[in-house]
């Protein structure tokens, strides 16, 4: 049997208005630090809306509705957007970074135990949200998956239909080079003495 | 990295995961109580912690811009013309 879809079937539609609306501006959140232009987040944020509400009736209700609406955006997002912005894929991270980078050099300076932390904390929004938009896309979006939205390891995997074991090693590596983004953040700011 | 011994390397090692919450509750349990022991260990793990926190406080948006906000709700309208 095939089920209508949410544009003819009014309790389908109201559950998608009901569930996905609220997930919006995470969505859209997510889409701005993929693609980095407002303008373009709105577009996929509206191109992901559009499959999902197609897409609607083939969701099973009760299952991970916002880890769906993820996965649609990440594989609209590259397969739309990502070809648009040409953007050469690296794939090598900073693998030769120390393990605690940011602790060992905030540490270094700190005269108290939560030093390091308030540095971390001077740092504006908009400049940490750069700092992870500076990450090639391989890195950007499990730190983004993980730290952002807080999926589990098994959802980032089925989001961007990857190996688990690939998802753990780009989140490490990740966020070794998101530590060093805030680090240089931190010291062209003049957070950092000396 | 602290250096006090093989238990905080294999401790450290797993931090992130437990800051995750992707160990296994047995794991955890060890490595947690190793933190609880270890003050060094501990600063690290609370700095990973603190770090996480902040990139989800600091990378979230809360809002939709108000013109996505109402091309999405015209979005759907415009669905239920196509025949």
């Amino acid at each position: 049997m095939t089920k209508a879809a949410a544009k003819d079937d009014p309790v389908l539609r109201a559950r998608f208005e009901r569930d996905v609306v609220p997930l919006l501006p995470s969505l859209y959140g997510a889409a701005l630090r993929l693609t980095r232009k407002p303008a373009d987040a709105e577009d996929l944020v509206q191109d992901t809306y559009l499959r999902a509400f197609r897409g609607f009736a083939g969701f099973q209700e009760g299952t991970n509705l916002k880890a769906w609406l993820y996965r649609i955006l990440t594989n609209s997002y590259i397969n739309t957007y990502r070809k648009k912005q040409r953007e050469p894929q690296i794939v090598e991270g900073p693998d030769d970074l120390d393990e605690w980078y940011l602790f060992d050099r905030l540490g270094g300076r700190a005269v108290e135990d939560s030093a390091e932390n308030e540095v971390l904390g001077k740092i504006p929004d908009a400049a940490v949200k750069r700092a992870l938009e500076s990450l090639s896309e391989n890195f950007r979006l499990p730190v983004l998956l993980a730290d952002v939205e807080g999926f589990s390891y098994r959802e980032i995997a089925d989001i961007m239909d990857t190996p688990i074991g690939t998802v753990m090693s780009r989140l490490h590596r990740g966020r070794k080079a998101l530590e060093k983004a805030l680090w240089e953040t931190a010291k062209e700011r003049g957070l950092i003495d000396g | 990295m602290a250096k006090c011994g093989p238990l905080c390397e294999e401790t450290l090692r797993q931090v992130e995961r437990l800051i995750d919450g992707e160990l296994d509750p047995a794991v955890a349990t060890v490595v947690s109580q190793h933190l609880s022991d270890c003050h060094p260990c501990m600063q690290h793990a609370d700095f990973r912690r603190h770090l996480k926190a902040l990139v989800h406080d600091k990378c979230a948006e809360r809002e939709l811009p108000a013109g996505l906000d109402e091309r999405l709700r015209t979005l759907l309208q415009d669905v239920d013309e196509e025949k």
